[in-house]
C-alpha cells in the first residue's frame, strides 16, 4: 500500500512539474471500456541494490499534450511523432528515479534502463489494466495507468 | 561575450527543455551544441570550445560515465565543468561522480531555476 501511495504521488508530481498536467487518481471501475490500440506503453527497468521494473500507459492524446507542455509548444504546433515517444520514454524515466529514491532512500546504488515504447499491444495492455498494483488516473478526462513492481 | 554549452542526451525532449531554460536569460549563451550520446560528444569536444557540459548518464553508444571518464583523461578538457542530469537521486552515485570530479548534479525532474543557480555558480555569474 505504501508503494502505491508513494507512486500515485510521484506520478501526479511529475506531471505537474515537467509537463503542468494534471493527473488525478480514479478507480478502475471509471476507466473501463478502454481500447488497448489508443495507447503508449512504456516500459522501464532498474537494477542494482533494487531491482524492479514500471510501466506507464498514456493515451495518445496525452503523450501528445505531454510532448507539446514539455518543450513549451504552441498546442496546435505539429509534433512530430519521435517526440512524442521521446516524451513519454522520459516520463518512464522520471517517475522511475523518483519512485525508486521515494522508496527505498539516496542510500542505494542502481541502473535504469533505456526506456522501451510500443503503441497498445493488446497482451501487456490486459496484463497491467488487470495487476492488482495498477494505480489507475484519469489527465484531463483521458485515461493513464501506472504500474511499478520491486 | 556568451557561453558555449554541449548538451549530452539521448532524449530530444530533455535536450529541448534545457535548450529552453537556457534562453530564458538567466545567462548568456551564444552557441549550444547537441550530441545524442557521449561519443558524438566527444568529437564535439574536440572540435569546439565548450565552457559547459550537462550531460544524462543512460545513452547508448557511450554512457555519461564513461564520457566522464575519458573527458578526465584528456588535458585539454578536463577542466570543463561537467552537470550531470539524471532521474536517479542516490548519494551513492553522487559520491562515486564526485570522486571523479563532478561536483553538479541537476536530478530530474528540475525547475529552471535549478539550471541556472548551478549555471551561475559554475560560470561565476
Amino acid at each position: 500500500m505504501k508503494n502505491i501511495t508513494i507512486t500515485e504521488k510521484v506520478f501526479v508530481e511529475v506531471l505537474e512539474t515537467t509537463a503542468f498536467l494534471f493527473a488525478e487518481p480514479v478507480d478502475r471501475h471509471e476507466l473501463e471500456n478502454l481500447g488497448h490500440e489508443n495507447f503508449f506503453i512504456t516500459y522501464i527497468t532498474f537494477s542494482g541494490d533494487v531491482n524492479g521494473n514500471l510501466f506507464i500507459l498514456l493515451s495518445r492524446e496525452t503523450a501528445h499534450q505531454l510532448a507539446v507542455n514539455m518543450m513549451g509548444l504552441d498546442d496546435d504546433e505539429e509534433v512530430d511523432n519521435s517526440y512524442i515517444e521521446d516524451a513519454a520514454m522520459e516520463l518512464a524515466n522520471m517517475v522511475c528515479g523518483k519512485v525508486v529514491t521515494a522508496n527505498f532512500g539516496k542510500e542505494k546504488l542502481y541502473d535504469i534502463s533505456i526506456p522501451l515504447i510500443n503503441s497498445g499491444k493488446e497482451d501487456i495492455f490486459d496484463q497491467i489494466y488487470n495487476d492488482e498494483n495498477t494505480i489507475y488516473f484519469s489527465i484531463d478526462g483521458r485515461p493513464a495507468l501506472v504500474n511499478i513492481k520491486f | 561575450m556568451g557561453y558555449s554549452v554541449l548538451l549530452v542526451d539521448d532524449s530530444k525532449t530533455q535536450r529541448a527543455i534545457i535548450k529552453k531554460i537556457l534562453g530564458m536569460a538567466c545567462v548568456e549563451v551564444d552557441n549550444i551544441y547537441e550530441a545524442e550520446n557521449g561519443k558524438v560528444a566527444l568529437e564535439v569536444l574536440s572540435k569546439e570550445k565548450i565552457d559547459i557540459v550537462f550531460t544524462d548518464l543512460n545513452m547508448p553508444v557511450m554512457t555519461g560515465e564513461e564520457m566522464v571518464e575519458k573527458i578526465s583523461e584528456i588535458d585539454s578538457l578536463k577542466k570543463i565543468p561537467v552537470v550531470i542530469v539524471t532521474s536517479k537521486g542516490s548519494d551513492v552515485l553522487k559520491n562515486e561522480f564526485e570522486k571523479k570530479g563532478v561536483k553538479f548534479f541537476l536530478t530530474k525532474p528540475f525547475t529552471p531555476e535549478d539550471i541556472c543557480d548551478i549555471i551561475n555558480e559554475l560560470l561565476g555569474e
